[in-house]
């Protein structure tokens, strides 16, 4: 699982204050939809779609990841307007991936239909490549780019920083919660596998010696009597 | 007045781009939001019906509401209400953890086999603040609006963070838990093997002499 934000983050290191709110304006033009983000179950054989209706061609990033359940493993199939399958993955923990969209409805599938009996948890979210979220909507429009003062340039370069730390901690936020998913299964099986471990030894220990002592009983009754119990030995 | 328009055709044009999804009128679906405490949460949705005559999904015109259950990270009830076909739920966490969302038509049987078309959007924190409101209501110039933006997105990092705090911890103690179990269970399984060798030893060794074998 890679993060776009870790490829597109050293373009900020290497330039100056001035280029980033250049940049800045030029997410917004960019901008043209909100970061979806949801948190779904997917029940044992059944299947989740979500649709999302575009109308402009932009890079979109599509991520999801399985937070738990079972191997934490999922189907997962983005469907383009046309009915062209553009990514599929079968039976995996989670993947990010960017497309072009068209005009039409893009659907986005999970399908859990291999599993019996476990529920899937997935986190997707679906945002633009370049996003931003708007500053409150409207002001670039009434005052323009020019109109703006460097206190309010100032405003908009914290508002967008911030908008990554924020990003950023909903990432962790999802590790963090796929890792809490898996220790807590560990803590589970290592105690199952612990309680079954010990009623093995105490079985194996006990039993080995009642095996022991028929063998012996038996040998000892087989010294006297005649060949033929020798056969059932 | 204009730009009260303008923000009214924005919010639905919002709405129309959000992610739907497809739901038998008698199915409930659920969504998980994993909040810190004191957050608030905004939810949209418009509900569509398929229609056989236009082969398409239409906005309903039928009395079908949508029912709206969120629970705590307890399993409580904070909110259970049935709405309109088309609204916004709202309500702020008391305690961090996983929120449910869970959401149903509220028609009853007898209008089965009809597929639901819903528009679901759902802000936390900081973005589900409608500050053009806030603008209007606390007549604030736009400098101001800005900071007080700026102010709420701090707010929101430090209660993500704090929360973000206490989750490691829980995971550290379930870590840590598991740890200790692996080591006690190591030391006591050592003793088990031992005590049954010695056991099995002394056992047979008395077998043994008792059936004069030795």
């Amino acid at each position: 699982m890679s993060f776009s934000s870790s490829t597109r983050l050293p373009l900020f290191y290497s330039i100056d204050g001035s280029r980033l709110i250049l940049l800045v304006f030029v997410f917004h033009k960019a901008l043209s939809f909100p970061r979806e983000s949801l948190n779904i179950v997917v029940p044992p054989m059944h299947n989740s779609c979500f649709s999302k209706t575009f109308t402009d061609k932009i890079k979109v990033v599509f991520e999801f990841s399985v937070v738990g359940g079972g191997n934490r493993d999922i189907d997962t199939r983005v469907i383009a307007p046309n009915g062209i399958v553009l990514y599929k993955a079968l039976r995996t923990s989670g993947d990010e991936l960017s497309f072009y969209t068209q005009d039409g409805d893009f659907r986005f599938c999970f399908r859990n239909q291999f599993s019996k009996i476990t529920s899937k948890r997935v986190a997707f979210n679906i945002r633009p490549f370049e996003e931003v979220e708007p500053v409150v909507s409207g002001f670039n429009e009434s005052m323009g780019v020019g109109g703006h003062g460097s206190v309010e340039i100032h405003c908009d370069n914290i508002h967008f920083l911030l908008g990554l730390v924020l990003d950023f901690q909903a990432k962790y936020m999802v590790r963090e919660s796929s890792g809490r998913f898996l220790a807590e299964t560990l803590q589970a099986r290592v105690t199952y596998c612990s309680l079954a471990l010990f009623v093995a030894v105490l079985v194996a220990g006990l039993g080995q010696v009642a095996v022991f002592k028929t063998f012996f009983t038996k040998r000892q009754a087989s010294t006297k009597p005649v060949m033929s119990e020798e056969v059932d030995l | 007045m204009t730009s009260f328009k303008a923000l009214v055709t924005l919010h639905l044009l919002h709405l129309s781009t959000a992610l739907y999804f497809h739901i038998g009128e008698t199915e409930r679906k659920c969504f998980i939001e994993e909040i810190p405490d004191e957050t608030m949460v905004v939810g949209n949705y418009k509900v569509q019906a398929f229609d056989h005559s236009v082969k398409d999904y239409i906005p309903v015109s039928r009395d079908i509401g949508m029912h709206v259950d969120i629970a705590d990270p307890d399993e409580k009830t904070i909110l259970s209400r049935t709405y309109a076909a088309e609204g916004r739920f709202t309500f702020t966490s008391h305690s961090a953890g996983e929120h449910v969302i869970c959401l149903n038509s509220n028609s009853s049987a007898w209008f089965n086999a009809g597929q639901l078309r819903v528009h679901l959007d759902i802000s936390v924190g900081e973005h589900a603040v409608d500050y053009q409101q806030v603008q209007a209501k606390d007549k604030l110039t736009e400098l101001q609006l800005r900071v007080r933006q700026l102010l709420d997105q701090v707010e929101q990092i430090t209660k993500e963070q704090n929360y973000q705090r206490y989750r490691e911890e829980r995971f550290r103690q379930t870590s840590e838990s598991t740890n200790q179990r692996v080591l006690w269970w190591s030391i006591a399984q050592t003793l088990v093997l031992l005590i049954t060798g010695f056991w099995q030893m002394q056992h047979l060794k008395s077998f043994f002499e008792a059936k004069k074998l030795v």
